[in-house]
């Protein structure tokens, strides 16, 4: 008996990934040159940092931060959790509906809907890559100052996000239960959502709760270009260089964003464990 | 009587390799036939083409008269509904409970008019279809014997379970002609005779008729009408059950 050959161990390319690696590391130094990376610079300016710290603390005093005053702030950090968590809703619908075309063949025959796909991907694109804060302000200049421009930015965030994600899992979903089901007359549009949608949730939840963990974390900028919430208070605290107040916020904003991130995990977990 | 399924000379191939090289065969209604034939040679790819899930490169197929090639999309749905269709890898959508997957087979019936779009919402899942629909889901299983495991998920089940599921879910379409690729190979023994068993009552009782591959030659035999061989892509034998003798169908798998 002659059998085949056995494989080669690195694959009929070795030289390939020889190059790929040199290639990275080529890649890589010329990256670290040109980013300005120096630890020295960074010991360096030790002596301001020394000097924000020195000012920032002892944050709470009497002398320093008023009750009205950290009212305030607590009612702007609701408002902040309020935009991201509606943005991140209104988002998340959308976003998965444009998913469901973004995602290759889901909807239609793949041959017939190319250019349907291609250009929900593109659009999905377009909200991501194009920076929050850009959104924020031309979201602040169309509804005007406050919490709804912000509410607009996270929406357009999620989409973006959500968007590329939800279709990715959607097409990592193994098509042979939705076969069976067009096998036996099922519509596509039924096929997708007895079969294909369900195979994905986990996926999807998870994407979900990133994603508002992601909009937990941006809300809190948005108020640097007035879109509301509480990185306004936190903008005018830094200009009027009131850095201990300002530190009472971003530890009020460490609070936050460290809840959420905790109780979005335990839900992954949750959504895991029921996998 | 008139042919349910005809195929004249069908050709087939993956990419540049040729699967099937020139098949035909006619099935007339209330007949039932078992395909055999060793591992690769086809079986499965005449099955998927039946059911125009691959597109064939030569020849005619037709189901219930008509040619499915031609077919629109919805005209394409409404002959495939009337096809049960049970596939070598179960196919169950995972985290389903095996209720909705049965519910499922439903699907295909509710494609014709506008107002079938609500109603097939409704079939996503047992949770929000009609009682009608999850009574006659619970009979299918319990043709099956699995009633009692209903509510259990798709992805918890045994392989002969979820090779069950996949037969109530056949079952549910109240079919014409039931499709089957190794019902039995995953089951056991006992489980195999009996589902081998239904569709043959199937046959005799409800006129269906039955296309089945296998590798068990006494299934193939005791449960057929008809048996055909595939060999390479091609049709080796095809003759009456009583009619082939073991030792010719042993020089099929050669
Ligand atoms: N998706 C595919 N792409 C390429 N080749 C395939 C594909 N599916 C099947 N084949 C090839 O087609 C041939 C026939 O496969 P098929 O599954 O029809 O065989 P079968 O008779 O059902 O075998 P078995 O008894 O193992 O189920 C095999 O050689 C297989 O490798
Ligand atoms: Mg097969």
């Amino acid at each position: 008996m002659h059998r085949a050959a056995v494989p080669p161990r690195f694959g009929n390319k070795p030289i390939a990934g020889f190059l790929a690696i040199i290639l990275f590391i080529l890649v890589s130094a010329w990256c670290f040159d040109g980013s300005g990376f120096s630890i020295v610079q960074l010991l360096g300016s030790s002596e301001y940092l020394l000097r924000f710290l020195h000012e920032a603390f002892p944050p709470i005093d009497e002398h320093r931060l008023t009750f009205e005053q950290f009212d305030r702030y607590c009612l702007a950090l609701i408002e902040t959790f309020q935009m991201a968590f509606a943005g991140t809703l209104v988002g998340l619908l959308i976003g998965f509906i444009l998913a469901l075309f973004a995602s290759r063949g889901l909807m239609f025959e793949s041959r017939r809907s190319n250019l349907l796909q291609w250009s929900v991907k593109m659009l999905i694109s377009l909200f991501r890559t194009v920076p929050d804060l850009v959104w924020a302000i031309i979201f602040v200049m169309v509804v005007g100052l406050g919490a709804f421009a912000g509410t607009l930015t996270i929406m357009v965030d999620t989409i973006g996000f959500c968007g590329r994600f939800f279709a990715e899992e959607m097409e990592d979903v193994d098509r042979s239960s939705a076969e069976a089901l067009s096998a036996s007359g099922a519509r596509r549009f039924d096929t997708v959502f007895a079969a294909v949608v369900p195979a994905a949730t986990p996926g999807l939840i998870t994407t979900s709760l990133f994603a508002f963990e992601k909009a937990i974390r941006s809300s809190v900028v948005l108020g640097l270009v007035g879109a509301g919430g509480i990185g306004l208070e936190l903008q005018s605290l830094m200009n009027w260089m009131a850095y201990d107040r300002a530190m009472v916020i971003i530890g009020m904003i460490f609070a936050l964003v460290l809840v959420v991130e905790q109780l979005s995990s335990y839900f992954r977990k949750l959504v895991m464990k029921n996998e | 009587m008139a042919a349910i399924v005809t195929a004249e000379d069908i050709a087939m191939s993956y990419g540049n390799t040729p699967i099937l090289k020139g098949v035909s065969f006619a099935l007339e209604a209330r007949e039932s036939l078992s395909l055999i034939g060793s591992n690769g040679a086809g079986k499965s790819t005449l099955i998927r083409c039946l059911l125009r899930l691959e597109p064939i490169t030569a020849g005619r197929i037709s189901l219930f008269g008509r040619e499915i090639q031609n077919l629109k999309s919805s005209e394409l749905r409404s002959t495939r509904c009337r096809v049960g269709v049970v596939f070598q890898r179960h196919n169950l959508v995972p985290r389903l409970s095996a209720l909705s997957n049965v519910i499922h087979g439903a699907l295909g019936r509710n494609t014709q008019s506008f107002g079938s779009m609500i109603s097939g919402i409704t079939l996503w899942s047992h949770i929000t279809a009609g009682s009608v629909h999850r009574e006659r889901a619970m009979d299918c299983l319990d043709r099956v014997n699995l009633a009692d495991l209903a509510h259990r998920r798709a992805d918890s089940l045994s392989g002969g379970q979820s090779q069950r599921v996949a037969i109530a879910r056949a079952l549910m379409q109240d079919p014409d002609l039931i499709i089957a690729d190794e019902p039995a190979a995953s089951l056991d023994p006992i489980a195999g005779e009996e589902v081998m068993g239904l569709f043959s009552e199937l046959c005799r009782e409800a006129g269906v008729s039955l296309i089945f591959s296998t590798h068990n030659i006494s299934h193939a035999v005791d449960f057929a009408d008809r048996m055909m061989a595939m060999k390479s892509g091609r049709i080796s034998l095809d003759g009456r059950t009583g009619s082939v003798d073991l030792q010719t169908l042993k020089a099929e798998y050669a």
